[in-house]
């Protein structure tokens, strides 16, 4: 089960933070200011899967990260997910925020991050969104005055 | 009243919306924190506008800041209020916000079920979606109870995004409400077989999870489960199927038979790592539990160790990290396949990255034997001498303790040895790992008594060197070593080649600098070497010599009562007059020295680390029963507070940390061992079983011809444990020569016509006798003590409520809770068993009407109807 899913900068400013276990703030802040601190200390070349993030919950917990450009991807995993396919989910959640985003960078998150907050919403705890069975997803979505163009990402079925 | 919408509208114009605030953060980095509360102030004016988009703007906002760490819960009204918003992207943003902030304890939680049962029951998918959603992430015990049965429901959804949606939250609805598991279990069952991919792949994420915690009572779905991972072809379905047949093959062996066939077909044929690397994982689980050796298993296991290499010897760290990490699942049940891998391992150690070394080392742990040990151990001390950070140099120390005293010390050959690497450990600095070193120290002088003279001749050693004093103000430092060093140079007093050297070590001036228990157990264990010297002089009836130990400590003791810590300061007072009263004794020409060394009489025994609980309690004890009476009624009912409301139970799960970890174990164990080591009146039970020796002890069978001494020598500054290698090399020698030399002799007298098992020359683990046999191995344990295990689990723990049996089928008693309209007399009102399209007649429970606003808007409702 996905525990929570955090990106956060190179300087450490979340941009996106999503718990899917309740903690009160002070220990989120904490958590994402301890994450990325461990995060930090990993060179490029070395293996993203990091144990022993003491706070979130126990032992069962590995942090599973990648780094694109000026940002982290960190998903706090336990023992019933698959690593590389935690991997393979990262990649493709930063490769759907780039489709809605059209060559998405750090600003778009910054400033929409309502709207990252909801595409990471599939990605609860059951790792729904592993569950994209994209050709279903409708091509354009009108509601009010929202209009989300959904990319066709078939690719990834 | 015209005007007033004109200033409001102006005002309006001015709102920051959330791209404005971002920008404004931006730009206030200076002072940020005034900037935001600013913010929060105009929030605040926003949420009491009427307008719903400008609320839901406001709640926009506050999403952001939550994010930053600013707590939104004084909002939670308003959110609701933005969540009935009958625009979606209102409503969304307002499920957002709830989600991010909402928790067990947001008072107003209990608004949110209707709401969420109107929103469930709408027309608009999306409306229906971005509830579930929504309500995943703020579930508590009473929603769930209350709009179980409408998910449920939702499951049979015509579209399929909405059953997904609906499957997946079934989940969280199982944690907190566990009662609906067996109603709902059947529907999910049916998901399982639902023709839109996504929604089967949702089904069985669902059930694996829950699998995972209870696996037994998912055993009879291992047959779907089987033919759904033959017909699938998505990849991370079958991940998750096939890490599902991992947890449920322990209980089922037969399955796993079954299992091996396509789960190797698999290995074969697919491209995707991760799906290889899933399926190899439950290839080992099933070998593990078939450990019963077939032998046309080993085949499995080679291809698996053959892939894993693969794995390992791939330049992707992450692969390499994985390959090690099945490695070691494979290393507990068939460790001679691993073996053969050892250089690759070994390998692994000196990579530059971390979490690989780690892993490497754990696989190391389980590789060791009597053979390899010192040599793997030689290696991990260069790395120790290498390593840059203080927490992998204390991951060393740990593991190379860990590797060296596993199964009470089984792969230890010379505890000489053993001791010296304990010392050259002493020499890092910056270790908060000193308690484990004294630990060991003391575990393994007290165990093996052939060792004693040696682990004191060192720990004297250690006593006199300057640089553990100067280290003495950490915590946990390596100073703790001195706790153990002073403590067997006391108990084992009567190996010191020169006891009054170490007493005067023992008393001097620096030593008041060190932690106050470390003092404690200097000043005890002073007392027990002022005893044996105080024994040697009088046999020898030197009258001044004993006189002059005895000032000695009379000078000597009072530095220690003026201590700050209170256990110093009272046993240095209580000895400093036992001392003064034994000097009038000796002014007086009386033997003394029995009557002193009676105090440490009889021998300390570790003790086991259960053994407190299971004191049995005496017959005729009662602990339940009162000992004073209880307090007469009316004086109670004045000091309690009426209470008017009752009061819920808590049925919040707290998670308790996990077992207590190896330092906190060894902590405890030196804890005990003071306290044991204080009280003098210790009585030992039981003799230990083991008493024989070894009749080969090490140190006079060395030829002399080699080195000149027998033990090596001990210059300060040098590590000694090298040396120790090439002598355990010639003593496995000569043991081996006098083995053949007694096979020959025996095989000589045989009858030619009995035909033994004969012993292969070449060498195994077990003919290598150690020099030094592990003396006390068991621990003590109080009388009639219980051997029970059962301090282990955790009762809040919600996995264990969902360990409820399926197959059973349900009873009236646990159909689900549905909600009754309150008039049930008109024909309207709908039965419950499908609420899709909500009746407008008649509004269900009443609502707590907290503010007028919500009246308004109701009144408004109505009147549109």
């Amino acid at each position: 089960m996905i525990q929570a899913i955090l990106v956060f900068n190179n300087h450490g400013k979340p941009r996106l933070v999503r718990f899917y276990q309740r903690f009160p703030e002070e220990i989120q802040q904490q958590i994402v200011r301890e994450t990325f601190h461990l995060v930090l200390k990993r060179d490029d070349n070395i293996c993203n899967f990091l144990e022993g993030g003491s706070l979130i919950g126990g032992s069962d917990y590995k942090l599973i990260y990648r780094h694109y450009a000026t940002l982290y991807f960190v998903f706090c995993v336990d023992s019933s997910e698959s690593e590389l396919g935690i991997l393979d989910l990262i990649q493709v959640f930063v490769e759907t925020l780039d489709k809605c985003f059209e060559n998405v960078c750090e600003l778009d998150l910054i400033f929409h991050m309502d709207k990252g907050g909801l595409s990471a919403a599939p990605a609860r705890a059951v790792s729904a969104v592993k569950n994209i069975n994209l050709p279903e997803i409708p091509r354009n979505i009108n509601i009010g005055d929202l209009n989300i163009k959904v990319p066709n990402l078939s690719q990834f079925v | 009243m015209a005007l007033k919408m004109v200033k409001g509208s102006i005002d309006r114009m001015f709102d920051k919306n959330l791209q404005d605030l971002v920008r404004g953060i931006r730009n206030h980095k200076e002072d940020e924190a005034k900037y935001i509360s600013q913010c929060i102030d105009e929030i605040k004016q926003e949420l009491k506008q009427d307008n719903i988009a400008v609320k839901a703007n406001a709640v926009c906002k506050l999403t952001y800041l939550q994010m930053l760490g600013y707590d939104i819960s004084w909002a939670a009204f308003n959110i609701i209020e933005v969540m009935s918003a009958s625009k979606f992207t209102f409503k969304r943003i307002g499920y957002l916000a709830a989600s991010q902030s909402f928790h067990e304890g947001t008072d107003v939680i209990m608004l949110t079920t209707n709401q969420i049962r109107k929103d469930l029951s709408s027309p608009s998918q999306y409306d229906t979606g971005v509830a579930l959603t929504g309500l995943s992430c703020f579930v508590t015990p009473d929603l769930a109870r209350d709009l179980a049965n409408d998910i449920m429901t939702l499951m049979s959804h015509t579209k399929p995004y909405i059953r997904k949606k609906a499957v997946l939250i079934m989940y969280k609805v199982f944690l907190k409400y566990p009662e609906s598991l067996r109603p709902a279990f059947p529907r999910l069952k049916e998901k399982l077989e639902d023709p839109d991919p996504g929604v089967q792949s949702a089904a069985v994420n669902v059930i694996c999870e829950l699998a995972r915690r209870n696996p037994k009572n998912y055993l009879s779905l291992a047959p779907l489960f089987f033919k759904l991972m033959t017909s699938s072809t998505n990849n991370w379905v079958l991940i998750k199927i096939i890490k599902l047949f991992g947890a449920l093959t322990p209980l089922e062996p037969r399955l796993g038979k079954k299992l091996i066939e396509p789960l190797t077909n698999l290995i074969h044929s697919t491209s995707a790592m991760s799906l290889l690397y899933e399926c190899v994982n439950t290839v080992i689980a099933v070998l593990i539990s078939l450990s019963s050796g077939m032998p046309n298993h080993s085949a499995s296991i080679q291809l698996c160790v053959q892939k894993l290499r693969i794995l390992i010897e791939d330049s992707d760290q992450n692969l390499k990290y994985l390959g090690l990490l099945a490695m070691s699942k494979i290393l507990k049940t068939h460790p001679k396949s691993v073996q053969s891998h050892k250089d690759l391992i070994l390998q692994c150690l000196d990579d530059k990255d971390e979490s690989i070394r780690l892993r490497a080392l754990d696989l190391l742990y389980g590789m060791v034997s009597k053979k390899n040990l010192m040599e793997i151990v030689k290696k991990l001390m260069t790395h120790v001498d290498k390593a840059e950070g203080t927490t992998y140099r204390d991951e060393l120390l740990t593991k190379i303790i860990d590797i060296c005293s596993q199964s009470n010390y089984q792969y230890i050959t010379n505890f000489e040895w053993y001791i010296s690497i304990l010392v050259e450990l002493t020499r890092l600095e910056g270790t908060r790992h000193g308690h484990l070193i004294a630990a060991q120290m003391l575990d393994v002088a007290i165990r093996v008594k052939a060792i004693r003279k040696f682990a004191v001749s060192q720990m004297s050693a250690l006593l006199d060197s300057a640089h553990l004093l100067a280290s003495s103000t950490q915590r946990n430092g390596i100073c703790e070593v001195l706790y153990a060093a002073a403590w067997i140079c006391g108990e084992f007093s009567e190996h010191l080649q020169e006891p009054h050297h170490t007493l005067e070590a023992m008393l001097r001036p620096r030593v008041t600098t060190l932690p106050g228990h470390i003092q404690a157990v200097y000043v005890q264990n002073v007392v027990k070497l002022y005893a044996s010297i105080l024994q040697q002089k009088e046999q020898a009836r030197e009258a001044e010599g004993a006189q002059a130990v005895t000032q000695l400590m009379v000078d000597r003791l009072p530095q220690f009562v003026q201590s700050a810590d209170l256990e110093v300061q009272e046993r240095a007072s209580c000895i400093l007059q036992l001392v003064k009263h034994i000097q009038k004794l000796q002014a007086k020409d009386v033997p003394v020295a029995e009557e002193v060394s009676a105090l440490f009489a009889g021998e300390l025994n570790p003790v086991a680390p259960k053994a407190q609980k299971k004191v049995p309690v005496p017959e005729g004890l009662d602990l339940d029963a009162w000992i004073n009476e209880p307090l007469s009624d009316s004086e109670s009912e004045d000091e309690r507070p009426r209470a008017v409301f009752h009061e819920e139970e808590q049925r919040r799960p707290k998670h308790r940390p996990s077992e207590a970890d190896e330092e906190e174990l060894a902590r405890r164990r030196e804890a005990r061992k003071q306290e044991q080591a204080n009280n003098p009146f210790y009585i030992k039970s039981s003799p230990s079983p083991q008493k024989r020796y070894q009749d080969t002890p090490g140190v006079e069978h060395i030829p002399v011809v080699q080195i000149d001494l027998s033990v090596p020598l001990k210059v300060p500054g040098l590590p000694m444990s090298d040396q120790y290698v090439k002598l355990e090399e010639e003593r496995r020698h000569r043991q081996k020569l006098e083995k053949d030399k007694r096979r020959k002799k025996r095989k000589e007298k045989e009858k030619k016509g009995k035909r033994r098992h004969s012993s292969l020359p070449t060498e195994s683990d077990e003919d290598i006798a150690p020099a030094q046999q592990v003396d006390i191995v068991t621990e003590e344990m109080p009388e009639n003590a219980l051997p029970s295990d059962e301090d282990d689990k955790d009762p809040n723990d919600p996995y264990r409520a969902l360990d409820i049996d399926l197959d059973k089928p349900l009873a009236d008693s646990e159909k689900l809770p549905i909600q009754k309209h309150r008039n049930t007399e008109t024909s309207k009102s709908p039965e419950k068993d499908v609420p899709m399209v909500e009746k407008k007649s008649k509004k269900p429970k009443k609502k707590k009407k907290k503010k007028k606003k919500k009246k308004k808007k109701k009144k408004k409702k109505k009147k549109k109807k």
